[in-house]
């Protein structure tokens, strides 16, 4: 009944006249490809209806809309897609008809609402008129125009002057011809592409490049990081009652908010109450709201129907400790910004993909219609576009209510946050409208009822009527079962009587020692019986265990026994405790004979109740560890609810196989003795890696097990269907779903699962979960609902309650809580505070994110330092962590951030006391006196590095001995122009030698250096000669690569084609002006002075060595010059090097006034800077940012070191300002791109996994590509054998974060050295690499390896095995692996020898 | 000086061959201008007078009337030389 009218026929003759096709504005595209791509939803469809009160005449009706539709060309267009171009169709005419419906006589089947609400969802054939009109007649008074309108051609302000041409025209019957004034949307059509051509674009686009690049960041709402796919939309509508809006519209125009006009000052009102809800909801801090430009910038626009309405992002940051009125102002200053910025066809793809977020005011005022009063809605279509998640508009009539309208995306919001972010954004209004300086971190947008309903799951669970101590517990064991078995050990029981006894006995005997009640006792043990029996001892005289793991280091069992301030400690033989020496040891087994002749009765009972169970060391930030106290009541109130939440019965058997100073172990100590179970123990191995999970599992004699997911990651893919455990305790670390439900697979879903949170500073475990595998949707395995007297509080910077789904830290209060901390007062105050919820009781701050899901348990979500900052954006990096497992292949997987090697700020640097060498030096150390480690080891050789410097004369007689009359020339000598190579040519000439200078012009010495190098040789009348080669610009790029400098490049440039000269020239020497620093740098090495016989002649021929292979090496300078004759050794006979200062040590004073008296040498200005070489600085530039350092701190911190350079003069010179707009430009020059890295910072995100094969990296990243965004992509994919673990069976991030760039880029999985050989080369090859791991089949020249290296390498192997390696052998084997086999190849050689 | 500011308005935002009836017609609160029509007439402004408006300074008080736009133009001029 309601189709007449509806897809009307286009008349056959409007395609031949006044067919107007033009093309679709910026807008349009947008609108239109969005319902290309959603071909099926109605999400652009704005359906209005104005519900009439007044009788309206249907034939006035029609004509009055026919005149309508020929006085608006947009009511005429229609879309025209060619498959390969899109248009607008203008047609002269069409031939529309209103549907009209009477429902006075046929009462309607179905109800107004449902009826309009199915009309709205109708879609829009695009080639045919886009709209849709529709007059019902409900009653003589009364009628519904509908009106429906597709966003291609029409904008809220559209609505309304066509609302008021129809009504004039209707009132009029069309006589009115006021209409006729209003402008054609073709005119704007023209407008929008000569605006867009006019305007300068490249300033414009690079505003909204910036801002978009620093605020457009995406963000979640409520923690569900869904990015939505589907249109489907939900609108819930909040009245503001007339006095709430009209003091809204009051607040509007007084400060701070008052601006030039009424709509723009209440946008800044709600735009700034929406915005705190964005930053609390969101979680975010820097943002973009979509914010609607209508374009109507004068007259004829303001007339114009069609869509003239642009979206851009207003841009906003709340700063931690913004306070709400500057959350106003900030808005203010960005709409004016944003106004500023907008034009006609600006809003490309780029800006309209930058916000998920709009906010739209639309002044509400229709009028009558023709006398009759009207009330107009705009009905939801139920779709939106799903970038845009939530849509919020203010219809604001301009008197009266208002109405606040939000339309959610329904994948990103469910039903619960449909009804609270409205509370939220209105909470946000109020306090807004304050305008106030409370800090937006004060502000709480939860109301009541949702406090109320966070509260409750705050609320504890219903605690135990028979709240059980541990310690009656287990002497009621030992009355009523005492033959059962406690303890079994190597195949040994125990029974509790028998436990029980000798637990009396050590405790008899500890009161004989002086132990009393409250004192603090180590247990410095390994896991065995001696560690149970000596607990339960302690506790019976009430004094405190403290336990001490074996594996740890010796300094930190001192610390950890001086800090808690034990009397004593006990231990046993297997433990080498030799070096406790401030406090007595009781030897479990050399005192056993004493112990044993105690009483095996029960101790006298204590004098008073127990407050103090234990002393637990957890791992501290500062480095050191710290102390937890934890109370008896807290221990009692975590085994009483453990005990009846896993179900321990006296059939219980528990396996002891974690470290005993890790907090999780307390589960498996005292749960199975308390309910007269049996504990099994199982003894770590000593060195080595603990395997007991694995004999736990091969022994299959327990039933319950408490392990982390680290440890679940070593197993999980065996198949463990026959195993008798039943009730698995996950704790320590997230759990990633994926792992949770392989391990279910794993036990043939026969064993429960459950996942337990809590810090040892609550006691083990204070919130608890159990798994089932179809209640957990999100990567991680919820931790659940706090365990009983215990509340857990997700909170805000401001210890404010933030609204369900948003992270925040998570917070602890109740009965477990922990003490404090040990001698930590200050710790303790800033770890446990007052709690806000319970006055008079503490709460501790976990540092841990956490966030409450739709389902009301609580979600781990890392720990506040595992979300890293990477390149502006939040990262969670166990999120990349659990979709990696997802891939079938991947076992388990790890993501580090490696940040670059420069980490540290620059102000943090300190300089050797003596040298100057930077402490960001690799492997840097420095004394107490500030002294450095290279400045302390070179006390020991000094003399002998004296030896290898000689005197000039010695230097005259080398030269000399060959002289020979046939030869032009006895040396060449190498001239920069600096005052160094100067000197050096100065010196020669004075000595009566012939000498040819040599230049090497590599494009960017200064005019005034060459300046002086002419002058130089024409006042000291030397022949001169310069090098150059076309390649000198690859040779640095290459040398920046390799070396982060362009030095290196450049001098061995200079080597090579002064060689050639000397060749030619038959010339015996080459001699260089390095300095004795740069020595160092480029030929000698620490190691060749060890030895005490080592003599000149030696080091020479080594060093003679090492040249042939730096000569030989594959780099730019062997594929762009000619390097042949290096392969001839005779080559090295015939041009001999020679280093001038190993002959002379002139100090820079005499040098200086030498040059001044002899050529009048000036150091050239126009480099600005100390050298004479232009590109210099690029070198420096590049290294400081790879490496944090200068490359010139390392020599001359030899320099100074050697006499040669005052400590001062080299920090000045090292710390010389880079022009870095001239670095950029030789940049450009030279043809070498900074790599993103050097360009951002060098950190990246690395991903290792464990997999039995190699996967493609390609493959992992499209597949993570699916499912999360592309900033969180790692930029790496490493593959491991095995994930490294802590002792604490949790995995090891730092060991992972230690690889270095070269490591990470090569193709080769990390391996650890697997025999002694390979532990020795890989210690000597990252002290001499100076890096931090070196896997076995890590590359020797990948990881920067040149022959200087070689040289140190060889040493110090030839110095620990008493061997003599050749230098070259390191480039024949260049891994560790292959150099390891080698040795032992040659060791069973000479084994065999030996015996022969 | 004004007549520049005066004639854009009349180009821009009135009917066709109509003239502003006084220099005091309230151009904001009158419904002449909109809030995007002030941000181009302020860059107009701007360009004509070479002079830079500060947003703090996009007010009612400013730019509500010919009458207030001369005399804070003016002002601004005067500060800038």
């Amino acid at each position: 009944m309601f189709l007449n009218g509806w897809i009307p026929p286009i008349k056959n003759n409007s395609l031949k006249t006044g067919l107007n096709k033009i093309p679709l504005t910026q807008s349009q595209q947008l609108i239109y490809a969005g319902q290309r791509l959603n071909p099926n939803s109605p999400l652009y469809n704005v359906p209005y209806v104005f519900r009439i009160h007044g009788p309206i005449d249907t034939d006035r009706f029609n004509r009055a809309f026919q005149l309508l539709i020929s006085r608006f060309d947009a009511l005429r267009t229609s879309i025209e897609d060619d498959g390969q171009q899109v248009h607008q169709l203008i047609r002269p005419d069409i031939d529309f008809k209103p549907a009209f419906i009477d429902w006075r006589e046929s009462p309607p089947s179905e109800d107004l609402d449902s009826w309009l609400e199915e009309r709205g969802k109708r879609i829009f054939d695009l080639a045919r008129p886009l709209f849709d009109c529709v007059l019902i007649t409900l009653g003589d008074n009364e009628s519904i125009w509908y009106l429906n309108l597709h966003h291609l051609i029409t904008d809220a302000t559209s609505l309304n002057l066509l609302y008021h041409a129809m009504e004039e025209i209707y009132r009029t019957d069309g006589k009115a011809n006021n209409s006729l004034d209003y402008k054609p949307f073709a005119d704007y059509v023209v407008y929008e592409s000569e605006s867009m051509q006019a305007r300068n674009k490249d300033s414009i686009d690079q505003y909204w490049k910036d801002n978009i690049a620093e605020y457009g960041k995406p963000f979640h709402y409520y923690g569900n990081n869904i990015k939505p796919l589907n249109t489907n939309s939900e609108r819930t509508v909040v009245t503001i009652a007339s006095e709430r809006a009209e003091h809204i519209r009051k607040r509007a125009q007084q400060p701070p908010f008052g601006m030039i006009s009424q709509h723009l000052a209440i946008y800044n009102i709600f735009a700034s109450a929406l915005a705190l809800t964005v930053h609390s909801a969101g979680g975010t801090q820097s943002f973009a709201i979509g914010s609607p430009v209508h374009n109507r910038d004068n007259r004829d626009r303001n007339r114009t129907v069609g869509l003239l309405m642009e979206v851009f992002p207003l841009f906003l940051k709340i700063g931690k400790e913004d306070a709400v009125a500057d959350v106003i102002k900030e808005l203010k200053t960005s709409i004016f910004q944003m106004l500023g910025k907008v034009g006609a066809g600006m809003a490309n793809a780029e800006i309209g993909r930058s916000f998920n977020t709009m906010l739209n005011y639309i002044p509400w005022d229709f009028g009558r219609f023709d006398g009759h009063r009207v009330e107009a809605d705009w009905l939801h279509p139920g779709h939106c576009d799903p970038n845009h998640v939530l849509r919020c508009q203010i219809l604001d009539p301009g008197k009266g209510e208002m109405q606040l309208i939000f339309d959610f995306n329904c994948e990103v919001f469910p039903e619960s946050k449909r009804k609270l972010l409205p509370v939220h954004c209105q909470n946000a209004l109020k306090a807004i409208l304050l305008a106030d300086d409370t800090p937006v971190q004060e502000v709480e947008l939860i109301d009541e009822e949702e406090r109320g309903m966070l509260m409750r799951k705050f609320k504890p669970r219903k605690d135990h009527a028979d709240k059980a101590d541990f310690m009656s517990s287990f002497e009621k064991n030992v009355e009523l079962s005492g033959s059962s078995i406690a303890l079994i050990q190597d195949g040994e029981g125990m029974s509790y009587t028998s436990l029980n006894r000798k637990a009396n006995m050590l405790s008899n005997y500890l009161l004989s020692k002086g132990i009393q009640f409250e004192d603090r006792v180590g247990l410095y043990m390994t896991r065995s019986t001696d560690y149970i029996i000596s607990l339960i001892a302690l506790m019976k005289i009430g004094a405190v265990f403290v336990p001490i793991p074996s594996d740890i280091p010796m300094r930190r069992v001192q610390f950890m026994l001086k800090n808690s301030d034990c009397r004593c400690c006990l231990s046993h033989g297997s433990i080498d405790y030799q070096h406790i020496k401030e406090i007595p040891v009781v030897d479990l087994d050399s005192d056993q004979n004493e112990i044993l002749s105690y009483s095996d009765a029960n101790p006298p009972s204590i004098q008073s109740p127990r407050k103090i169970a234990y002393h637990l060391y957890t791992s501290g930030s500062t480095g050191l560890p710290k102390g937890v106290i934890i109370e008896v009541k807290a221990l009692n109130n975590y085994l009483n609810w453990a005990a009846a939440h896993y179900q321990i019965e006296q059939d219980t058997v528990f396996p002891l196989f974690t470290s005993i100073g890790f907090d999780l172990t307390i589960s498996s100590t005292f749960l199975p003795l308390m309910k007269g179970g049996t504990l099994h123990i199982y003894k770590e191995a000593m060195g080595g890696p603990d395997l007991s999970l694995f004999k736990v599992l091969s022994d299959n004699a327990v039933n319950t097990i408490k392990l982390t997911p680290s440890h679940i990651g070593m197993i999980h893919d065996r198949d463990l269907g026959n195993s008798q455990i039943r009730t698995i305790i996950v704790g320590g670390e997230l759990f990633k779903t994926e792992l949770a439900k392989s391990l279910s697979g794993a036990f043939k879903d026969k064993a429960s699962i459950f996942n337990e949170y809590g810090p040892t500073e609550a006691t083990v475990g204070c919130i608890a979960y159990k798994y089932e595998a179809e209640d957990v949707e999100g990567y991680s395995v919820p931790i659940g609902l706090p365990i009983t007297n215990m509340r857990a509080y997700v909170l805000n910077d401001k210890l404010k309650v933030l609204p369900g789904g948003v992270v925040g830290e998570l917070f602890l209060s109740g009965e477990s809580l922990a003490y404090g901390y040990h001698n930590l007062p200050e710790m303790t105050k800033e770890k446990f505070l007052d709690d806000p919820f319970r006055p008079g009781s503490k709460m501790y701050r976990t540092g841990d994110l956490a966030r409450w899901n739709e389902k009301g348990q609580l979600e781990f979500k890392g720990r506040e330092d595992e979300q890293v900052k990477f390149n502006g954006y939040r990262v969670e990096l166990t999120d990349i962590e659990s979709n990696l497992t997802k891939l079938n292949k991947i076992s388990d997987a790890a993501v580090v951030l490696i940040g670059s090697d420069s980490s540290g700020a620059q102000s943090d640097i300190e300089n050797c006391a003596r040298c100057g060498l930077p402490s960001n030096y690799p492997n840097a150390d420095f004394d107490r006196e500030g002294i450095c480690h290279l400045c302390n080891a070179f006390d020991g050789y000094k003399e002998r590095v004296n030896t290898y410097f000689k005197t000039e004369d010695d230097l005259r007689d080398i030269l000399m001995s060959a002289k020979n009359s046939e030869r032009k020339y006895d040396c060449l000598s190498l001239l920069s122009g600096g005052k160094d190579s100067t000197y050096v040519l100065a010196r020669l000439v004075g000595m009566g030698l012939k000498v040819l200078a040599f230049t090497l012009d590599n494009g960017y010495i200064s005019d005034q250096a060459k300046e002086n190098v002419d002058k130089i040789v024409a006042k000291l009348g030397v022949d001169h000669v310069y090098g150059e080669t076309e390649h000198m610009n690859k040779i640095f790029v290459d040398s920046l690569h390799r070396h982060a400098n362009v030095c290196n490049g450049c001098f061995k440039t200079i080597y090579t084609l002064s060689t050639q000269v000397a060749l030619e020239k038959n010339i015996p020497f080459v001699v260089t002006g390095l300095s004795r620093g740069q020595f160092f740098e480029t030929r000698l090495t620490e190691e060749l002075f060890w030895e005490q016989d080592r003599n000149s002649e030696r080091i020479d021929s080594t060093i003679l060595e090492a040249r042939k292979l730096y000569h030989r090496e594959k780099d730019a300078i062997s594929e762009f010059l000619d390097v042949s004759m290096f392969h001839d050794d005779k080559t090295f006979n015939k041009v001999q090097f020679i280093d001038f200062y190993r002959y002379s040590n002139v100090s820079l004073q005499e040098l200086l006034s030498y040059l001044k008296e002899k050529i009048d040498w000036k150091r050239p200005t126009d480099t600005g800077r100390s050298t004479n070489c232009l590109i210099n600085q690029l070198g420096i530039y590049v290294h400081k940012k790879e490496k944090g350092y200068s490359n010139y701190a390392f020599p001359y911190s030899w320099d100074v070191r050697l006499g040669h350079k005052q400590r001062d003069e080299s920090l000045e010179e090292i710390n010389e300002e880079i022009d870095e707009p001239q670095v950029k430009k030789i940049m450009r020059e030279i043809g070498y791109t900074e790599s993103v890295s050097q360009l951002e910072n060098s950190d990246r995100l690395v991903a290792y996994y464990v997999s039995s094969e190699d996967i493609a990296q390609r493959d992992i990243r499209t597949f993570l590509q699916e499912s999360l965004p592309a900033y969180m992509i790692p930029g790496l994919f490493k593959r491991l054998e095995a994930m490294p673990l802590t002792t604490n069976g949790k995995t090891d991030k730092n060991s992972l974060r230690s690889l270095n760039k070269a490591q990470l880029d090569a193709d080769v999985p990390y391996t650890a050295p697997r025999n002694d050989i390979e532990i020795l080369l890989s210690e000597i090859w990252c002290d001499v690499l100076q890096m931090k791991k070196v896997g076995v089949f890590d590359d020797f020249i990948t990881l920067g390896g040149h022959s200087l290296s070689a040289i140190r390498i060889t040493a110090r192997i030839n110095e620990e095995l008493q061997l003599n390696f050749p230098l070259n052998k390191i480039f024949d084997l260049p891994t560790i692996a292959e150099y390891s086999s080698y040795i032992e190849k040659i060791l069973l050689e000479l084994m065999d020898e030996e015996n022969e | 000086m004004n007549q520049p500011i005066v004639s854009f308005i009349e180009k821009e935002f009135l009917p066709a061959s109509t003239k502003l009836e006084s220099m005091e017609e309230e151009l904001l609160t009158g419904g002449i201008i909109n809030s995007l029509g002030l941000m181009k007439l302020i860059s107009f402004i701007e360009n004509q007078y070479a002079i830079s408006i500060p947003f703090e300074d996009i007010t009612l008080e400013h730019f509500n009337t010919i009458e207030v736009i001369t005399a804070y133009v003016s002002e601004r001029l005067d500060t800038s030389h």
